[in-house]
């Protein structure tokens, strides 16, 4: 029997998401904190490119049709003679309106060292 | 029986007229005495074999043979004689005087009665056994008077006068043919316990009840509870005297062993049943009791002993000394199966039903007797049940017919145990004639045994094996016809035992046996004749034996042969129809010699007369010898019998033509063969005539087909080999030779131009296929081609060239099984398999399975070069040529083509990416950015795995805690 | 910097290995974030009403037990709360700009490292559902008003007695129950609960027998204001209606001009104001129809002939059980007040008839007894056709007689 309260600030960020067609994997005992993903790049028509290790992905920005609401919870529990208090609620902290979305299969990257077949 | 009681009506009703009148007064007078109590009387049928007591036989015979115009009293004068005690009432009373005064509940009736039934025991007198025995039986009922149940011998019960009985109450009854007759009138009680042995009898008692609105008890019933228990009282106290001043009666039947009597109870049920089986039909009398006296194979025997005693771990828990027996146990067993292995092999192997399963319970629940009528299934399985310490519980199935009496039956019998009187035993149920029994009933006793089975398994998870262990009972099932459609998932649980036919000989010497303790006049030959007339049916026999016995007083073989029963009428499967045709009666092997002459006359000279008795009497007389005629007359009318009982007469036939080339008759000319031809189409013509012009007067020649080739084809050996027409049908339906025809006609069109010119099917059936299949055969090596020698190469390639000149491969297929074989297409092997010829050396797996290949590329090269050669021409460059360029260069020497192709290594396929460009970088690329860029190594830590495809379709419903 | 600038190198490097030729202004670099512990947030895909909503500074709600499937309410609607799962990757990107960005295009530096704060493949999403009432009625069963006489401990004593008592105020509800308020108030009117607080629940005498209203002020601290929604018990309510009835009959009143002052004037010695007022609430409405008093002040209601002709119906067939029909239509319309015509469709929902038995019988058997499944016109969701919620769970197939028949897909 909770009422989780959800509210929105007037004055909340616009973020965006980058949304990958496929999984981000790794070697199970690397941690990612502050590991680099992949650099991001525009061009001159404003496509989005992507490149993760040797993955190059073309993408799009694409206007959500209905945006998604990044939830923060704001709770104000504390411990009250060891049962749960308070009331739980949500801050809407950022709107995603746009995202870049990757969804075509990624080319390999060839370097120049290395003669290309084709 | 009639014929008797009319005569003697008639005398009977000329002299008592008046007194009858006045009796029939007297009833309308004072209708007081009639009350509703059921009857107990014989009637008129009661001369019924197995139905009735003992009783009918004294009558019969007591009239037979005592002067007819006798009336009751006079029969029963010269009792008096040797009957002193309790005899002087009736002495006096049975002159028919109205005015005397009932006696008390039918003493003097049944005095009455008992003495008019010692006549025959008398007349039997140079049996001193019979009087010694007879004896105390007379003494002891002339005291008692009444009436328990058990004890009481049934002919005492039932009463028929022709006259008004003075010495007890009696009830009129009028026939539908007008003559009256006078039952006496009996408690209840006596006959409630009659009753339950004769339904039929009181189904005539209500009848007789009602008809005379009787009405209820005269004396109140706990009047005649209080009768019953002190006569009871008495008689103990009586009997137990007697049996004190009694020797041990001699065992006088041969057949019971000397029994081991415990205490005097037991001598006196030994006793009682002694005097019973005097009066008892013989098949009753002489039923083995023992283990050793069974008539019926002793491996059949043993066998179903060893089952039963499989049981005895779940039943008694003994365990059976598991550790020390089960050699000495197993090695019998092994000794038993291969001496007897015949018997019972084909149903199931030794280890199946020999073993236990997880609950210690005999892996087969049920055993299933199977055998035709009279061959002593029921009493082995009575006799085996007793012997392994069983109590039987007995029920028919074909009586019992609702599910619902079958379940509470068999759930009766298999979980409970009779706590009442001393036989506290566990049960054994015996289903018999389960093959009377519906399909319901059947899936009854199919869902108990299995649905146990996994109730068990689960049972046993739980480790308390002994106390669910379910149907801890065994159970024998009976049947005639192991066939029967309703028996066919029963067969498949059950522990089959078939009954072979009681050997003759065997039984010919116990019914010998019994006839010398019967004092019939007879002798092995007559005797051995009655088996083979009865089919080896023992209890035909022993009923025939006593029928005769009666009738004349001796038994001779003409008796045996005249008399008209003994025989069944019974549906005989058509297997079994065509092998009495086949095959000479078994016992007149040793004079076939005499037979042969006239089998010989009647095959030469008569076809289609041979259906006149007359002609076969003739023949016979010929030979001149009265007891072969009658021999052959006899085996003519079997077959004829026989036959007419199948009624598929076109079935019959069709078996007849499918056969009887197979019989190995004696025919050196063919004549036989050429009379039976025209006996066949001489069928033809009247089915025809039949079918056409419903002219169905015609169909009664059928049958004679039967017979003709019974005196045409019969030999002595038994022709097991019989076969189900199917000619017929593959003939009717062109089936074979239409697809023979197709599958040659398929070779042909496919095959090259210069094979297909002088292919015609004749050719091809007879002349070309079956050897074909030899020449592309060869024997090649199970070794990698590259192996194999330049002959062996060359013969390979001749053979490809070959199957692919008559358009023959190789392709693979799954059998049943569900493994992949490879078989020729199109089959010819199908079509050129022949009877009698040898069966053809078949390739291996592998070896097809290279040809088949070979052929494929061998084809695809012969196309190329077919391109090749028209390539100018401009014709489409085809899939084929294509492909095969991938491979290598047509070379002139198809052979190292061949294996050029084979030889090359597969080389590893280099790695594509989706556009088809080879994947090498992908590596090479990470290693050069390592080397380029130490940090951007770092990012080399997570790399991205592309999705082909995009989904989120995916919806879960979340709970409310998730966000708390 | 230096590092910045090696780093550019290598990127550009990269960039050109990959072909990127037309590469324009900034790079960005993404990287997890350093602080992986952010995971607090969640993604929640908003339907643009939703969000209006909550741009003018509303706030939505979740509702419900903890085991409760979670439904998120605004003031007026009521959604379904799942969790959707994708196959993608969703990297949440706070910082990230596009080049139609001022930010894009004002960044001084090449190459800015953005962080992802994290990773998301499912997200949540709301659908919008009927609301779920089914328990608002079984709260307010529990504690029937069945007049003031059983009402005398809610105010008086301390809070134990109230506390016992299954009482709900429009809070309560609003916690327990999984709809949006304006759909519970909604509900609320539609079963004709009524809110009462413990001062109005008991009528006028026994206010006054108990001390007048002194005590109202000196009540516990613990009470509140706010009143309870209540139902009224079946008997109780009919004995009100009667007795309202009766009085129009005794004055002479016509039920389409009942003066409501004056009526709850009259009948308040015997019933509590707020429940005659909710009576006459519930059977009839305002009408503003001249009157000869010419006194502006008086407040006139009209009762519906159809609530009064079903109240007497269903007040008929409550007590018995299965009725003659055409006896039941008789007394039917002898009982209701002079005017009003009884007919059959005001059954509708309360009854049930059979007509072919001999005689044809009728009798209670109120629709909102059913189970909850069988009247669909109630179930579609708003915004879903009638006929695609059927579609969903049942196959339509015309008989003979042309009559279209809805068959369930599940085989039961």
């Amino acid at each position: 029997m909770v009422q989780i309260l959800i509210s929105m600030a007037p004055d909340v960020h616009d973020w965006i998401i980058v949304e990958l067609q496929g999984t981000l994997e790794t070697k199970e005992d690397v941690h990612l904190e502050g590991k680099v993903i992949g650099n991001l790049h525009f061009d001159t028509k404003g496509t989005p490119m992507l490149v993760i290790g040797h993955h190059l992905l073309h993408g799009k920005v694409v206007d959500l049709d209905k945006p998604y609401a990044v939830l923060r919870k704001e709770a104000n529990i504390y411990q009250y003679e060891g049962i749960r208090k308070g009331n739980t609620c949500y801050n809407i902290c950022a709107l995603v309106k746009k995202k870049i979305i990757f969804k075509t299969r990624p080319k390999p990257i060839v370097f120049k060292n290395m003669p290309i077949t084709r | 029986m009639d014929d008797w009681e009319t005569f003697e009506q008639d005398d009977f009703e000329s002299r008592y007229a008046d007194e009858l009148e006045m009796l029939d007064d007297l009833e309308e007078e004072d209708p007081q005495p009639i009350s509703k109590r059921r009857l107990s009387f014989c009637n008129d049928k009661r001369g019924d074999i197995g139905v009735v007591g003992v009783s009918t036989g004294h009558n019969i015979v007591s009239v037979k043979f005592q002067a007819k115009k006798r009336d009751c009293n006079e029969m029963f004068l010269p009792l008096s004689d040797v009957e002193e005690s309790g005899c002087d009432d009736w002495n006096s009373d049975s002159a028919p005087c109205k005015k005397r005064a009932r006696l008390s509940l039918g003493e003097n009736g049944k005095e009455n009665h008992d003495t008019g039934h010692q006549l025959p025991i008398l007349e039997n007198e140079r049996s001193p056994l019979r009087q010694l025995q007879s004896k105390p039986l007379l003494s002891h009922d002339s005291k008692c008077t009444n009436i328990e149940g058990k004890l009481l011998p049934r002919w005492e019960k039932r009463k028929v006068f022709r006259r008004p009985p003075m010495s007890c109450e009696a009830v009129t009854i009028t026939r539908m043919d007008g003559q009256r007759l006078y039952l006496s009138v009996r408690a209840d009680k006596e006959d409630e316990t009659s009753s339950a042995n004769s339904k039929g009898m009181n189904k005539k008692l209500y009848r007789g009840g009602l008809r005379n609105s009787l009405q209820l008890l005269s004396v109140p019933f706990s009047v005649l509870r209080e009768h019953v228990l002190e006569e009871r009282r008495r008689r103990v106290m009586e009997e137990s005297e007697v049996t004190t001043s009694l020797n041990r009666p001699i065992d006088e039947s041969g057949i019971a062993e000397p029994q081991p009597l415990m205490h005097s109870n037991d001598i006196e049920v030994n006793k009682e049943d002694e005097k019973l089986l005097q009066h008892a039909l013989w098949v009753e009398k002489y039923t083995p009791r023992y283990f050793t006296e069974l008539l019926s194979d002793d491996a059949i025997n043993r066998i179903l002993l060893t089952w039963l005693k499989l049981w005895d771990e779940t039943v008694f828990g003994k365990g059976l000394d598991k550790k020390k027996k089960p050699k000495p146990e197993q090695s019998k067993k092994n000794n038993l199966t291969k001496k007897f292995k015949k018997h019972w092999k084909g149903t199931q192997e030794e280890a199946d039903w020999n073993a236990l399963d997880v609950t210690g319970r005999p892996v087969c629940k049920v055993a299933l007797l199977c055998g035709s009528p009279g061959l002593g299934k029921t009493t082995l399985a009575h006799v085996i049940a007793q012997h392994a310490g069983y109590n039987v519980v007995e029920m028919n199935a074909s009586d019992d017919r609702s599910p619902e009496v079958f379940r509470n039956t068999l759930e009766a019998s298999t979980q409970m145990k009779s706590v009442l009187g001393y036989n506290e035993k566990p049960n054994c149920l015996v289903i018999d004639e389960i093959d009377g029994a519906p399909a319901p009933a059947i899936n009854v006793l199919l869902s108990v045994i299995k649905q146990k089975d996994s109730d068990a398994a689960s049972a046993k998870k739980t480790k308390r094996k002994k106390k669910a262990s379910p149907l801890s009972r065994p159970i024998i099932c009976i049947c005639n016809d192991q066939y029967a459609p309703a028996l066919r998932q029963l067969r498949q649980v059950a522990f089959l035992v078939a009954f072979p036919p009681t050997i003759p000989a065997r039984l010919a010497a116990r019914l010998l046996e019994i006839s010398r303790q019967e004092s019939i006049n007879t002798d092995m030959t007559t005797l051995t004749a009655l088996c083979e007339k009865t089919d080896s049916d023992v209890r035909s026999c022993l009923n025939t034996l006593q029928f005769i016995h009666k009738r004349h007083g001796r038994v001779w073989l003409e008796h045996v042969q005249t008399v008209d029963i003994g025989q069944k009428d019974s549906h005989r499967s058509l297997f079994s129809v065509w092998q009495e045709i086949f095959q000479l009666p078994r016992p007149k092997r040793k004079r076939f010699a005499a037979y042969a002459n006239i089998e010989n006359q009647n095959s030469s000279s008569c076809t289609r007369d041979l259906l006149s008795n007359d002609l076969l009497a003739q023949n016979a007389r010929n030979v001149g010898d009265q007891r072969r005629l009658s021999a052959v007359e006899n085996r003519f009318h079997n077959v004829l019998h026989s036959a007419m009982s199948s009624g598929q007469y076109e079935k019959v036939a069709q078996g007849l033509f499918e056969n009887y080339l197979q019989v190995k008759f004696k025919d050196p000319n063919l004549e036989v063969v050429v009379s039976g031809t025209e006996w066949l189409e001489f069928t033809d013509f009247i089915d025809q005539a039949v079918l056409r012009r419903q002219s169905y007067h015609l169909m009664a020649y059928n049958p004679f087909l039967s017979v003709a080739f019974h005196f045409f084809f019969a030999t002595a050996q038994s022709n097991s080999k019989l076969s189900y027409p199917n000619s017929q049908y593959e003939a009717g339906n062109h089936q074979k030779e239409t697809k023979t025809k197709n599958l040659v006609q398929g070779i042909k069109s496919e095959s090259a131009p210069h094979i297909r010119q002088n292919l015609n099917l004749r050719t091809a059936c007879l002349e070309l296929l079956p050897f074909i299949l030899d020449v592309i055969t060869p024997t090649l090596r199970p070794v990698n081609t590259q192996l194999f020698s330049t002959r062996e190469k060359q013969q390979l390639v001749e053979l490809i060239d070959t199957m692919i000149g008559y358009n023959l491969t190789y392709h693979q297929e799954r059998n049943f099984e569900g493994q992949y074989t490879y078989v020729l297409d199109p089959n010819i092997e199908e079509a050129v398999k022949f009877p009698g010829l040898p069966q053809h050396r078949q390739l291996t797996y592998a070896t097809k399975q290279l040809i088949s290949r070979e052929i494929e590329l061998e084809k695809m090269r012969r196309a190329e070069r077919n391109l090749k050669n028209n390539g100018d021409n401009g014709s489409c460059p085809g899939r084929i040529s294509s492909n095969y360029k991938n491979t290598k260069e047509t070379k002139p020497n198809n052979t190292i083509a061949v294996f050029d192709t084979k030889a090359k290594p597969r080389e590893v396929k280099p790695a594509l990416d989706f556009f088809g460009r080879p994947i090498t970088i992908k590596s090479q690329t990470a290693e050069d950015q390592e080397k380029s860029d130490s940090r951007q190594s770092k990012s080399s830590h997570i790399w991205f795995r592309f999705n082909e495809g995009y989904s989120n379709a995916v919806r879960k419903s979340v709970k409310v805690q998730e966000f708390l | 910097m230096a590092d910045q600038r090696s780093v550019l190198e290598d990127v550009n490097k990269l960039a050109d290995a990959a072909g990127l030729v037309n590469r324009k202004g900034l790079v960005q670099v993404l990287q997890f974030s350093h602080n992986p512990n952010n995971d607090e947030c969640k993604l929640l895909e908003l339907p643009h009403r939703i969000l209006d909503t909550l741009k003018v500074g509303n706030s939505v709600t979740i509702r419900g037990d903890h085991q409760d499937e979670a439904v998120l309410c605004t003031d007026k609607e009521t959604y379904d709360l799942k969790v959707a799962d994708t196959s993608n990757s969703l990297l949440l990107v706070p910082d990230c700009v596009l080049p139609k960005d001022e930010a894009f295009k004002s960044e001084v530096s090449p190459l800015v490292f953005r962080e992802v704060s994290s990773c998301y493949t499912t997200y949540f999403e709301l659908k919008q559902r009927r609301p779920k009432l089914e328990k608002l009625k079984f709260l307010l069963v529990g504690d029937l008003y069945k007049g003031p006489e059983n009402e005398e401990n809610t105010g008086h004593l301390e809070d134990d007695s109230v506390k016992k008592r299954s009482l709900h105020t429009l809070a309560d509800l609003l916690s327990k129950v999984q709809a949006s308020e304006t759909e519970i108030l909604e509900a609320l009117k539609k079963i004709e609960a009524l809110e009462i607080n413990a001062m109005e629940a008991v009528s006028i005498s026994q206010l006054a027998a108990s001390g007048g209203s002194s005590w109202m002020f000196s009540g516990s601290q613990a009470y509140s204001f706010s009143g309870h929604w209540r139902l009224l018990d079946t008997d109780y309510k009919e004995k009100v209606v009667i007795g309202i009835l009766t009085l129009l009959e005794e004055k002479d009143w016509s039920y389409e001009a009942v003066p409501v002052r004056e009526c709850c004037d009259i009948l308040q010695e015997l019933e509590p104001r707020i429940i005659l007022e909710h009576c006459l609430n519930c059977y009839g409405e305002v009408t503003n129809m001249e009157t000869d008093s010419g006194d502006e002040n008086t407040v006139y209601y009209r009762l519906s002939e159809d609530k009064i002709c079903r109240f007497y119906a269903e007040y008929l067939l409550r007590q018995a059980g299965r009725f003659n029909y055409h006896e039941f239509m008789d007394s039917w319309q002898q009982s209701v007040p002079e005017g009003m015509v009884t007919k059959s469709a005001h059954l509708a929902g309360i009854a049930l008839t059979d007509m072919q038995s001999i005689p044809p019988v009728i009798w209670h058997f109120p629709a909102s007894d059913l189970p909850d499944d069988p009247v669909p016109r109630d179930l579609a969701a708003p915004g879903q056709s009638l006929n695609a919620l059927l579609m969903k769970f049942a196959r339509s197939s015309t008989d003979a007689t042309g009559v279209k028949v809805y068959n369930s897909k599940k085989a039961t």
